[in-house]
């Protein structure tokens, strides 16, 4: 509410005007005229929510790479960003910016499931696809394509791990009341159901809330050793950790990508080392993928978090950019594929390759159906359980 | 049976911090007649120079120190270069320059320190005493005693000290005041550096608690509003009890009702004082002449 | 000896309309002078110019030898200048005590303690309302609440604006005797009294000036003054007719 509210006014009135030719920044430093595939994407790059901007410049990475090893069959990618700063009062002003002066074919990891809400019928309706960097399943569209796991598939498989591997049997869920959090929660509720068993809680906050409190101390009365929290992002979860924590009650957490991050550890002061879970479609810095994802980043985006969940799916989605252009590339033989080749491409792909498992778009255009589970473990996330299908 | 003990142990302990976020806005008020929504990001500019030095080395308690100092500084500042100045084209300007002035401050926080949450040293999180079986950590405790002296020490300022009379008497009568030589600037000035002093000392108990964000002790002074708006305006002890009862209501919406209910009740429960007694609870009524 | 008051030539201004016009007066240290004058002579424009809250158009208004021209309203308490209103000034979330002692932050009286404001109020006849608030007191109370106020910061120049105006007969009663009080108590305090009760000011002052239509037209001993022709005419004349 307020908290919101502040920020985003902070963004808008302050920063707007200061920042303004940052917005429009993006890369231009391609080869000549009609040979770029030009794309783009929106995310914020300043403002309160500009911790959220590693995935863009992750995206970027990947792109860069290509671009540095001779592009596309010879073609560059033109890859502009714009600044949104996160408020989706400004994404369609960007966006339309994007598809209708710069001309871009298709929209590659713009972040953000409120922001992309705000343009998702605008660029249907101009035909633009879209491989978008957020969760909410109801982004999925004829023109816009999801990678991250739908947060079912990732509550019930976080909660099928505390039970089959963990061997817990009292689990506890946490949960907001919007779309991510209740699909977490319901698919949380099914595997347990599958398996004879029930939530020993289903304890709802809320996200712009201050006091985590009152779902600490329910949470710690139900006395459950594992609790999951699928859908929250890292400053909320890390508030209900630490409330939970605080009042001596320590289970351990089942979380996501979403959470995956520097910040819950720096805000729960590591105190869940070793007693958190995280569930995620994503590679990690530590496999064999990874250390090229990371070298690459080392390279062209040195100054973001390597081993953030946010990172890691900005980068994968910049790597689908490239295979799916390459394609488009391919079926135009060898010319600058139009948004429709693109398009076309994109209603048929699959992916199962290093970075991702489990894409199929010619089914669906929803996220990854495999996912991993990671432990934090002295400050690193280490894999617990393989790749395996979302149950 | 526990569950109900938790809820009021720990709506007391939030509700206390409430109290204090309620408290610096009493202090402006009774000064100077509006409400200054610029104490959360004077604070903020403290917590990251606090931090900054306490990730370089310094101890908590130089840290906490610095805090408070930099806010003070910061607070002292704002009042003197800019709202009170501004006080001259009335009270609108003046409220509207404390917005202003937040949201320049906050501005430049994005900028410079950016938005990640980072966690932010307290006192001690070990365990001091468990009162009904919730324990208290020695964190927890600081705040409720560091607290309870500032109310304490307030109210008796205000009451008893010829300072704390006159910078109530300032706003309330600006003619008198003027023709007795009191001096309400200095005393303004006094008020925005105190103010700007309880808002870093605010500080050092939220942003362990909600992390330290450019936003975080903002978040938390809604509460203080509703509670000095429930409490009465010009009333210490009406802010310490409107926000333990704030911190208690809260957290038993949350735990029996529902979260999303919680600004609901909390904004409904102000109205409600408001229109039941305009002065807040605690305000002192004015009474029909006889 | 310097005069505790002086008043050369004043004049002041309303869009054309001369409030005062040529006033010049002297008062010595101790007197009580009354200033009286039919509505709308100047009276509360001269005590307006006095306490500095007016900037005359011309003149001079010395107090203790000290030219107050260049002191505005805030400053002139530390000069010893203090006054009540015609309607009472009083902050309304303060006690009567508390507000009393609000004179002493930076009158001359800086040491005054809450005895010292108790027991101006006792003299005034008030010291049962100190711990209430302005708005739960009687309307006469409030006025020589004000009154406690001035006298705590132990002025020389004491101006009073119509003390008595709005009160009951017991009231004034009331005000008499403690003005009488603080005679006895202060004896070297001037006091200038703005008061339409002609009776009142009698009563209590030594002196008295009359002002109509913005000019002096009489200053001197009470009696004489009271059986000055021109005063009669010009002020009980007029008052008759208001
Ligand atoms: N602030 C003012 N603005 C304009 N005219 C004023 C003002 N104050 C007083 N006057 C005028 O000056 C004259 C004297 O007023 P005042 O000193 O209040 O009289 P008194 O107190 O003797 O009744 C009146 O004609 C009044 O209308
Ligand atoms: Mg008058």
């Amino acid at each position: 509410m307020s908290k919101k509210l502040v920020g985003l006014t902070v963004a808008l009135t302050t920063l707007s005007t200061a920042l303004a030719g940052c917005g429009g920044g993006g890369d231009s430093a391609s080869g000549a005229g009609g040979d770029e595939i030009v794309i783009g994407a929106f995310s914020p790059l300043s403002g309160p929510a500009v911790s959220a901007s590693s995935g863009i410049y992750a995206t970027k990475a990947a792109l860069d790479k290509v671009n540095d090893a001779g592009g596309i069959d010879g073609h560059k990618i033109k890859f502009i960003i714009k600044d949104d700063q996160f408020d989706p009062a400004k994404t369609p002003g960007v966006t339309r910016e994007l598809v209708e002066t710069d001309r871009v074919s298709m929209l590659c990891g713009p972040q953000g499931s409120v922001p992309f809400g705000a343009v998702k019928d605008y660029l249907a309706a101009r035909k633009i696809p879209t491989i978008v960097n957020a969760g909410a399943p109801t982004l999925a569209g004829e023109y816009s394509y999801l990678v991250s796991s739908p947060f079912d598939g990732v509550g019930a498989m976080l909660a099928q791990f505390a039970v089959e591997d963990l061997d817990i049997d009292k689990v506890a869920i946490a949960y907001s009341d919007d779309a991510l959090g209740t699909s977490a929660r319901d698919g949380a509720v099914r595997i347990l159901e599958a398996d004879g068993l029930e939530p020993l809680g289903e304890i709802k906050y809320d996200i712009t809330a201050t006091d985590f409190s009152s779902q600490a101390i329910q949470l710690k009365a139900t006395g459950a050793d594992f609790v999951s929290i699928p859908a929250a992002q890292a400053n909320v979860a890390g508030l209900v950790i630490n409330a939970a924590e605080k009042i001596g009650y320590k289970p351990i957490w089942g979380l996501s990508y979403a959470a995956q991050n520097k910040t819950l550890v720096d805000v729960t002061k590591g105190a869940i080392d070793g007693r958190a879970y995280f569930a995620t479609p994503y590679i990690t810095e530590e496999s064999e993928t990874g250390a090229e994802y990371a070298a690459t980043l080392a390279e062209y985006a040195p100054d973001v978090e390597v081993n953030s969940g946010a990172t890691i799916a900005g980068y994968t989605i910049g790597e689908l950019c490239v295979d799916v252009l390459t394609k488009a590339v391919e079926a135009a033989d060898g010319e600058v594929p139009t948004s429709a080749q693109i398009q076309e491409t994109l209603s048929s792909y699959t992916a199962d390759n290093d970075y991702i498992q489990g894409i199929d778009w010619s089914d669906e255009p929803d996220g990854a159906a495999a996912a991993q589970i990671l432990q934090l473990k002295d400050g690193k996330y280490v894999e617990s359980k393989p790749f395996a299908p979302l149950p | 049976m526990e569950l109900l003990q938790t809820s009021l142990i720990l709506g007391v302990v939030v509700g206390i911090v409430y109290s204090l976020s309620g408290a610096g806005l009493v202090v402006i008020f009774r000064t100077s007649g509006y409400i200054s929504f610029t104490q959360g990001d004077i604070a903020a500019v403290g917590l990251f120079v606090g931090l900054a030095a306490y990730n370089s080395g310094a101890g908590y308690v130089w840290t906490a120190l610095l805090v408070i100092a930099v806010s003070t500084l910061v607070g002292g500042l704002v009042g003197a270069l800019i709202t009170v100045p501004l006080e001259k084209h009335g009270h609108l300007p003046a409220a509207l320059s404390t917005i202003a002035t937040a949201l320049i401050i906050s501005g430049l926080l994005n900028l410079t320190v950016g938005g990640d949450p980072r966690s932010f040293p307290e006192v001690s999180r070990s365990e001091a005493l468990s009162i009904l079986g919730v324990q208290m950590s020695w964190s927890d405790v600081a705040g409720v005693l560091v607290s309870a002296s500032v109310f304490i020490g307030l109210g008796v300022f205000f009451s008893r000290s010829r300072m704390g009379v006159a910078m109530r008497a300032v706003n309330d009568n600006k003619l008198a005041g003027e023709l007795l030589g009191v001096p309400d600037r200095r005393l303004k000035l006094v008020s925005w550096t105190v103010a700007g002093a309880l808002s870093g000392l605010l500080g050092l108990f939220v942003a362990p608690i909600l992390s330290l964000s450019t936003v975080s002790v903002n978040t938390l002074l809604v509460f203080g509003f509703c509670a000095i708006v429930i409490g009465g305006f010009d009333s210490i002890f009406g802010a310490l009890v409107a926000g333990t009862a704030i911190g208690v209501m809260t957290n038993l919406t949350s735990t029996y009702l529902d979260p999303n209910l919680v600004p609901t009740v909390l904004w409904a429960s102000m109205l409600l004082v408001l229109l039941v007694r305009p002065n807040g609870l605690f305000g002192r009524r004015k009474l029909v002449r006889v | 000896m310097t005069a505790a008051l002086e008043v050369r030539e004043l004049y002041m201004t309303f869009s054309g309309v001369d409030a005062l016009s040529s006033v010049s007066l002297s008062v010595p240290q101790g007197t009580w002078m009354g200033l009286i004058g039919p509505n709308g002579s100047g009276k509360s424009t001269m005590l307006n110019v006095l306490s500095g809250l007016y900037k005359p158009r011309a003149g001079a208004v010395v107090v203790s030898g000290s030219d107050l021209g260049r002191v505005p309203a805030r400053s002139r308490i530390k000069h010893g200048v203090c006054r009540t209103f015609q309607h009472p000034q009083l902050a309304a979330s303060l006690t009567i005590l508390e507000n009393v002692m609000v004179g002493a932050v930076r009158g001359r009286g800086a040491s005054a303690d809450d005895e010292t404001g108790l027991q101006w109020l006792a003299r005034l006849g008030c010291a049962e309302y100190a711990e209430h608030l302005p708005a739960e007191v009687p309307y006469g109370v409030q006025k020589r609440a004000e009154v406690a106020r001035a006298l705590i910061s132990e002025p020389s120049l004491l101006l009073l604006d119509e003390p008595a105006a709005g009160l009951s007969a017991r009231e004034r009663a009331e005000l008499v005797a403690a003005l009488r009080e603080v005679r006895e108590v202060l004896p070297d305090l001037t006091l200038c009294l703005v008061e339409h009760d002609v009776g009142l000011v009698a009563s209590v002052c030594t002196e008295l000036a009359v002002l109509s239509a913005g000019k002096l037209i009489a200053h001197g001993p009470t009696d004489e003054v009271l059986a000055d022709d021109a005063v009669k005419l010009a002020y009980l004349g007029s008052r008759s007719t208001t």
